[in-house]
């Protein structure tokens, strides 16, 4: 059903008349209505279950003149009456145009009471000035039960999320049997439970007519057995083969991602490579640094600031020089020998001392150096004897040479290790990213896969040749029945052994046709879910249960997510409700189509009240990206906190119309800025004053 | 400095001055340049206590060359550098003088610069132009 008009006549919060104008929805589908917290997003949803249902938004038959808005039943005489009423123009699926009004009459005997007519469901005759309604003989309200039963309203006309939420893990009954009823799986255990009556029926008339013929009864007996094995066997084996693809399906994911990751891994592997030369570049450049370090250590040690003694080495070899010339140096004779030849009488060679001699001997005994000071002497110009050749010469200039080169060794040896850590740190960033784990435990995740794969196969080769067995004692067993089948009336027990043999055949065919059925059903959703969830979100994937038919989200390895948070739940669960109402609508055509009932089915439509409320921003984002042209309509009820420039931003291009709750109080509102909405550039406050002491009530107007 | 100078306990730390004696004298080349190739001020004038040198100690390490050679140059007579006391004054002047510019270099650029930075010292000195006796 697809709205084109819905108007709110004096209900609840809605005081007068407003209407919200839905789009052809062959156009933009998406229309906004945009309210302050507690105006009346919700009452909108009321409005629309009241119009299909007649229900009352939680209040008794008794209470139902609660539903007309305050300010207007104050306003109300005593002895009149005042009407509320919800009417939508409505396109059904065999593309009958209709405008149905759903009414409340309530009548004020006294100041104090209210007498209450049950809601009524009206058509209009004709358009125009001069309306005119008849009352509802059943027929519209036949449509819109089909079209929506009312237990599956909340999966499309919902606050929050579909189903209250209830979908996914532990799904409750309330949410399973509507399920049910929307794939109509309970048809196929009808019609079961339906043959299975006729055989055994036809089995007793059997056993009757055999009487006493235990062999034969022994034998019906045994078929039943085996035949009750095969069906099990069957089952298992149909269990088997879905497990098999749904393992082949997470194996073909896998593949997909091994495939993905297996490059960049291998180029991790060449990272390595080169990780390995810049790390033994930097090795050598920290030992060069160390060794220059040590180099300049050693200069120091054995250069003793010789540089800056050096200018002293001329005044030394001066003087020096002149102490050889005095033949004092190197001492000929020591100090202690002189002393020693002037205390004798006559020299070493045997000559007598005279005087001249012993004040010769004297003089020169006055010149002479101490042996500790001669050999220091000595010492000195041994270290400067050759000119520049001399030792301390020698290490004088060679010191600033040698600092030269070790600074400069040093200086290249610190470039060398800048550009070496810098391409270690490079490269580990990288080789960190490259995904060398994911890539091991994904291959490992396959190789697990593959193993349980082949024992499902195993397992399911076994089976089959368990079923071809039973099914080779059923063929023989029919052989043996038939001989051993009872002479007397022979043409009833023929007919009746015909009519259990097709009866058996149907219930096979049945079994065959649900499990196909099923797979049917598994595979569209399934397909639909992926299109729909797929676009939306990153990394996890959306599964829907063979069993059960509800939807789950595994991440990249298989493991089903259990509480996904942001939002994500929210997505899924909306492309759950979207892809559903396809199937419906193909199960509904393609029965309609096979003669199977008419074609009730067709254009969904969805109200989606504050679908934003439990995701965070980025998934708010997301949502927004993922809800235009997902529906053929859809109208979005979002209060400020959902109305954020990314979700407005998002959704602008989509929208084809926007209507604004006004809220009319005399009461200041505590926050002004909640009830400010922008929309094109133009902000709007949708609270309007009304005189101190009035009821507020509500109005919607297109921005 | 005693840190730059090796030890008994870890000779084979790599430190710049093999002995206190060597620390010496290489800090008397430093005051020597850096008093402008002179006698500086006493040390006597800054050092309320200075300990005196044992010049057997400068001997059996090889250091009186440098020593000598220092002694001729900078006192009033090149024999003034033959008495060991006269000696020992002036390597001690100049040490204190050298030791003061090694504290300056080993204050601003830190323990692991300090050996490149007096090797730069050393091997590009500064340009003085202090008094000379």
């Amino acid at each position: 059903m697809i709205f084109e008009r819905l108007t709110l006549h004096n209900f609840q919060r809605y005081g007068g008349t407003s209407t919200i104008e839905f789009p052809d929805p062959e156009e933009t589908s998406l229309v906004v209505v945009l309210a302050p917290n507690n105006t009346g997003k919700t009452t909108i949803l009321r409005a629309i279950d009241f119009l299909f249902y007649g229900s009352l938004g939680g209040e008794s038959p008794e209470t139902a003149w609660k539903v007309i808005t305050d300010v207007v039943r104050e306003q109300v005489e005593v002895g009149t009456e005042v009407q509320a009423w919800v009417e939508a123009r409505l396109r059904f699926a065999d593309d009958q145009t209709v405008t149905l009004r759903r009414r409340l009459v309530a009548r004020r005997p006294t100041e104090t009471r209210w007498m209450v007519e049950a809601p009524k469901l009206l058509w209009r005759k004709t358009d125009g000035k001069n309306d005119k309604f008849s009352h509802d003989d059943g027929y519209y309200q036949v449509k819109i039960d089909s079209g929506v039963p009312q237990d599956l309203f909340s999966w499309f006309y919902f606050q929050g999320e579909p189903a209250g939420g209830k979908m996914g893990h532990g799904a409750s009954v309330s949410v399973l049997e509507p399920l049910k009823k929307v794939i109509q799986i309970r048809r196929w255990k009808d019609a079961r439970s339906n043959i299975d009556a006729v055989l055994k029926s036809l089995r007793q008339q059997e056993a009757k007519e055999a009487g006493a013929n235990k062999v034969f009864l022994d034998l019906r007996h045994r078929e039943g057995v085996v035949r009750n094995g095969l069906e099990e066997n069957r089952l298992k084996l149909n269990g088997l083969k879905n497990d098999e693809r749904e393992m082949t399906r997470v194996k073909n994911l896998l593949d997909v991602e091994v495939d993905e990751v297996a490059s960049e891994a291998r180029a991790s592997q060449e990272l390595n490579t080169q990780l390995q030369k810049h790390k033994l570049d930097q090795q050598r450049a920290e030992q060069a640094i160390e060794s220059a370090d040590s180099q300049i250590r050693d200069l120091v040690r054995t250069g003793l600031s010789l540089p800056l003694i050096s200018p002293t080495f001329a005044n030394a070899d001066k003087h020096l020089a002149g102490l050889r010339e005095r033949n004092l140096l190197p001492a000929d004779v020591s100090k202690g020998f002189i002393e020693r030849l002037l205390k004798g009488e006559q020299c070493v060679c045997g000559s007598c001392l005279d005087s001249g001699m012993r004040a010769e001997l004297t003089r020169y005994l006055g010149q002479t150096l101490e042996a500790q000071t001669n050999r220091d002497l000595v010492a000195l110009a041994d270290a400067l004897e050759g000119g520049k050749d001399s030792s301390l010469r020698k290490k004088a200039a060679a010191f600033p040479a040698t600092f030269t080169r070790l600074k400069a060794e040093r200086g290249a040896a610190i470039t060398h290790l800048d550009n070496a850590i810098k391409a270690v740190e490079g490269l580990i960033t990288k080789i960190e990213k490259a995904p060398v784990e994911r890539y091991t435990k994904l291959v490992h995740q396959v190789r697990k896969l593959e193993g349980e794969i082949r024992d499902i196969q195993r397992n399911q080769a076994t089976l089959a040749e368990t079923i071809r067995g039973q099914e080779s004692v059923l063929t023989n067993l029919a052989t043996e029945i038939a001989k051993a089948r009872p002479k007397k009336g022979a043409a009833k027990m023929d007919g009746i052994s015909k009519a259990i043999e097709l009866g058996e055949k149907v219930r096979e065919k049945l079994g065959e046709g649900e499990r196909k059925f099923r797979e049917a059903v598994h595979g569209i959703l399934q397909e639909r879910l992926n299109h729909y969830f797929g676009v939306a979100t990153s990394g996890n994937t959306a599964w829907i249960d063979r069993e059960n038919f509800l939807p789950s989200m595994r991440d990249r390895s298989g493991l089903t997510v259990t509480n996904p948070g942001g939002g994500e739940q929210q997505v899924l669960n909306l492309a759950f409700v979207i892809a559903l109402a396809e199937l419906r609508t193909m199960i509904n055509e393609d029965m309609a189509s096979a003669g199977l009932g008419t074609r009730l089915l067709g254009d969904q439509s969805f109200v989606l009240d504050s679908p934003f409320t439990s995701a965070d921003p980025n998934f708010m984002k997301a949502i927004a990206e993922f809800l235009p042209g997902k529906a053929p309509q859809m109208l979005l009820l979002l209060a400020k906190q959902n109305w954020p420039d990314t979700v407005r931003d998002t959704l602008a291009p989509h929208i084809s119309r926007v209507y604004g709750v006004r809220l009319h109080t005399s009461v200041a509102p505590n926050d002004p800025e909640a009830f400010r909405f922008t929309w094109k550039g133009k902000t709007v406050d949708l609270r309007e004053p009304i005189p101190d002491g009035e009821a507020s009530f509500s109005t919607f107007h297109e921005l | 400095m005693l840190p730059f100078c090796s030890r008994h306990s870890d000779p084979h730390k790599q430190t710049c001055f093999e002995t206190y004696a060597h620390l010496l004298v290489a800090a008397a080349g430093i005051g020597f340049h850096k008093a402008g190739n002179a006698r500086p001020v006493a040390c006597r004038s800054f050092l309320s206590q200075p300990f005196p040198i044992d010049l057997a100690i400068f001997r059996t390490q090889g250091l009186m060359p440098q020593m000598l050679s220092l002694g001729i140059f900078c006192l009033p007579s090149p024999d003034d550098a033959l008495d060991e006391d006269a000696l020992a004054k002036l390597i001690e002047d100049l040490a204190g003088e050298g030791l003061m510019e090694m504290e300056r270099i080993l204050q601003k650029d830190g323990m692991t610069s300090f050996p490149w930075k007096l090797a730069e010292w050393i091997a590009n000195p500064p340009t003085h132009h202090g008094p000379s006796l």
